[in-house]
């Protein structure tokens, strides 16, 4: 078995960051937050790279890896993470509630690099003012190369807003303007929207039924043995990946998820000064199984009422849907397998594959899953790829579960 | 970071669903039709380039329509408005027209009272008991001020080029020109421009004016029911001893 690589240059030096001192690396990102973040730490006792101010804020970090697989496999291509800057140095005993000592005279110990997505220091600060659609303002925005480093690539949905109504960008980044002024007033197919720059530096603008549609590269099985041997197809097209740890969390919102079921708008439109109350039934990303029982959604008229003063009513149904972005995280697993992030990265797809109770039979929770979140990290010197999985509904149930018992979205 | 200390917190933030009041300057007045401002909101907007997006919005009170000098005019001299608005500018409305706030020890910005209460008094329209304090100035500019006295109930409204119309308690008193009431309405030779007023009271009505014109097609001088003996003639009639002439300066 071949173990991934992954390795660090600092401003584009490849001997800087030595791979034997690296103890190391960690990505992460996230569908719900503008961009990634990193943390490389390094195995420095002497406290050398300290006495040597080895890193500097605003300094840029490129870091590539190989993934492993079988000793006759061929090499995997070299895969990049999007580029990172380093916005502080630290180790582990800075803070007063860290138990951690360093070693004395020489502050060594752990040096811990912090990095962020370069967006988060360089944007284009300048104020304009935007009418046109919610993802054509999006596109001629991050299009743009007026902040010192461009996005290569961009996927952007087309919204469903009319583009009436104009948005001011003043004093605010590009990542806080897209988050602040557009995204809560932009739907994609009647559905929440989501912006984000994934893992290797690509910008998404999308619905999580666009994303959830993507078919997967990776699919997550039990460690393989005989009592499951029945789940490894060995003429699988998709990257087949044992499942090391897995944890799950159902209802993690559930309080502020039930007053979607049936929720109640109140709006007056700023432009006709017509007052509208509005039953909004909850419309699923995808549809299936929630876990609520079908007697307490039937039974009860309103789960939550919102009240939007002044806004445009396009505006407000719009910014109703994306409050409602909340049911698309009603389900969360989240996966570790091997180092795989040329397999599955924020707002990509996996499978889940695993087995039920009675290993014959299929899990509930079988079935295509969105990576709403994802960290690419090394323990005990091997790495290591951990997803969060999310989607608003199950297809799957488990048989002695009637399903007539169940509200259907 | 403390919050104090942290611009955004120190704002409100875009999301909020609160009108917010701004201050900003007049950009355009909209074509004859539309009744609403186009705006810039200082200091957010003062650089945005895209000129013809900036906010374009309605008088905040319905029957209002307020003006004020334009950039699209003077730029430096542009008037200020005080505007209600949504702390991202995606609703607002215009309130009126601002203020200059000068600190806490001068204000250079007030109305000349002490002129305009001269002025009055010349021309007998107030007393001199009339009290800055009691007075509410509704609007003023240059060229017009309108006021109530809060206690007397009198109004007035008055123009730079002397034109008023006073509603006192005892009187009302309309005024055209800026003429010193000391030389006579009727004085040709007067040193400043004749001026024409109409004084009214309980008990009488006086008119001063160089050139009095009644159209009309009967006129009624009293209760008596007799009519006027007179004769047309531009040159003196002798009759039974006596000499009548002419009036030359009343025409029929």
């Amino acid at each position: 078995m071949k173990e991934p690589i992954v390795s660090a240059y600092l401003d584009g030096d490849p001997e800087s960051i030595p791979d034997i001192s690296v103890k190391s690396i960690k990505v992460f990102a996230s569908i719900f937050s503008s961009y990634p973040g990193a943390e490389i730490t390094i195995d420095d006792p002497e406290g050398r790279f300290l006495s040597a101010l080895y890193t500097k804020p605003g300094a840029t970090i490129t870091i590539a890896a190989q993934s492993g697989g079988v000793e006759s496999s061929s090499d995997s291509p070299v895969l990049t993470f999007c580029p990172f800057r380093v916005i502080g140095v630290s180790n582990k005993g800075v803070l007063l509630t860290d138990s951690d000592m360093v070693q004395l005279g020489s502050l060594g110990g752990d040096y811990v690099i912090h990095l962020c997505h370069p967006w988060a220091m360089q944007s284009d600060w300048s104020n304009h003012a935007y009418r046109a659609k919610a993802s054509e303002i999006v596109k001629k925005i991050v299009s743009g190369s007026n902040r010192g480093f461009a996005f290569t690539n961009i996927t952007i949905d087309p919204t469903d807003d009319a583009g009436s109504i104009t948005r001011y960008k003043i004093g605010e980044s590009e990542a806080r303007f897209i988050h602040m002024k557009i995204l809560p007033y932009a739907t994609i197919d009647k559905q929440a929207s989501y912006s984000f720059v994934d893992e290797l530096g690509g910008f998404h603008l999308r619905s999580f039924l666009r994303m959830y549609n993507q078919e997967p590269k990776m699919a997550i099985l039990p460690p393989r043995s005989d009592a499951v041997a029945t789940l490894w197809d060995e003429k699988s097209t998709l990257e087949q990946m044992p499942l090391y740890d897995g944890a799950w969390w159902i209802g993690r919102k559930f309080l502020e998820q039930i007053g979607n079921f049936k929720k109640v708008l109140y709006v007056e439109d700023s432009l006709s000064q017509i007052s509208f109350v509005a039953n909004l039934p909850y419309q699923p990303a995808i549809p299936g199984y929630t876990l609520m029982k079908k007697e307490y959604v039937d039974n009860v008229k309103v789960t939550d009422v919102s009240i939007y003063p002044y806004r445009n009513f396009e505006d407000a149904v719009r910014l109703n849907v994306n409050n409602n972005g909340v049911m698309n995280e009603f389900f969360q697993v989240s996966v570790t397998v091997d180092f795989a992030p040329d397999l599955a990265v924020v707002g990509q797809t996996t499978l889940l594959k695993i087995s039920g109770y009675e290993t014959t039979k299929d899990h509930w929770m079988n079935g295509k899953w969105l990576v709403a979140g994802a960290e690419h990290f090394q323990k005990d010197g091997r790495y290591y790829s951990k997803y969060l999985l999310s989607r608003p509904a199950l297809n799957n149930l488990p048989t002695d579960i009637n399903p007539e018992s169940l509200y259907k979205v | 970071m403390q919050p104090q200390y942290d611009d955004r917190q120190r704002q409100a933030p875009a999301y909020f669903d609160q009108l917010q009041i701004y201050k900003a300057r007049i950009v355009s007045k909209p074509e004859p039709g539309d009744d609403r401002l186009q705006v810039r909101v200082i200091p957010h907007m003062v650089d945005i380039p895209e000129k013809d997006l900036l906010p374009i919005w309605p008088p905040f009170f319905r029957g209002q329509v307020i003006v004020g000098k334009t950039e699209a005019i003077d730029q430096k001299n542009a008037d200020y408005v005080w505007c209600a608005a949504l702390p991202d500018f995606s609703v607002g409305f215009v309130i009126g027209l601002a203020n200059t706030y000068e600190g806490q020890d001068k204000y250079a910005h007030s109305y000349n009272y002490k002129d305009l209460v001269q002025s009055l008094m010349k021309r007998g329209v107030v007393s001199s008991t009339m009290n800055y304090k009691d007075l509410y100035v509704q609007y003023w500019t240059d060229d017009y001020l309108e006021m109530v006295n809060f206690r007397t109930g009198d109004k007035f409204i008055i123009q730079s080029n002397g034109n008023m119309i006073v509603m006192e308690q005892n009187q009302i008193y309309l005024r055209v020109g800026s003429g010193d009431s000391s030389e006579t309405a009727d004085n040709p030779n007067a040193s400043v421009p004749p001026f024409s007023a109409i004084r009214m009271s309980r008990k009488e009505i006086s008119i001063a004016t160089p050139h009095l014109r009644v159209r009309a097609s009967q006129i009624t001088l009293g209760d008596k029911g007799l009519n006027v003996l007179g004769a047309a003639s531009p040159i003196p009639i002798h009759t039974e001893g006596a000499t009548i002439h002419p009036q030359t300066n009343i025409k029929v």
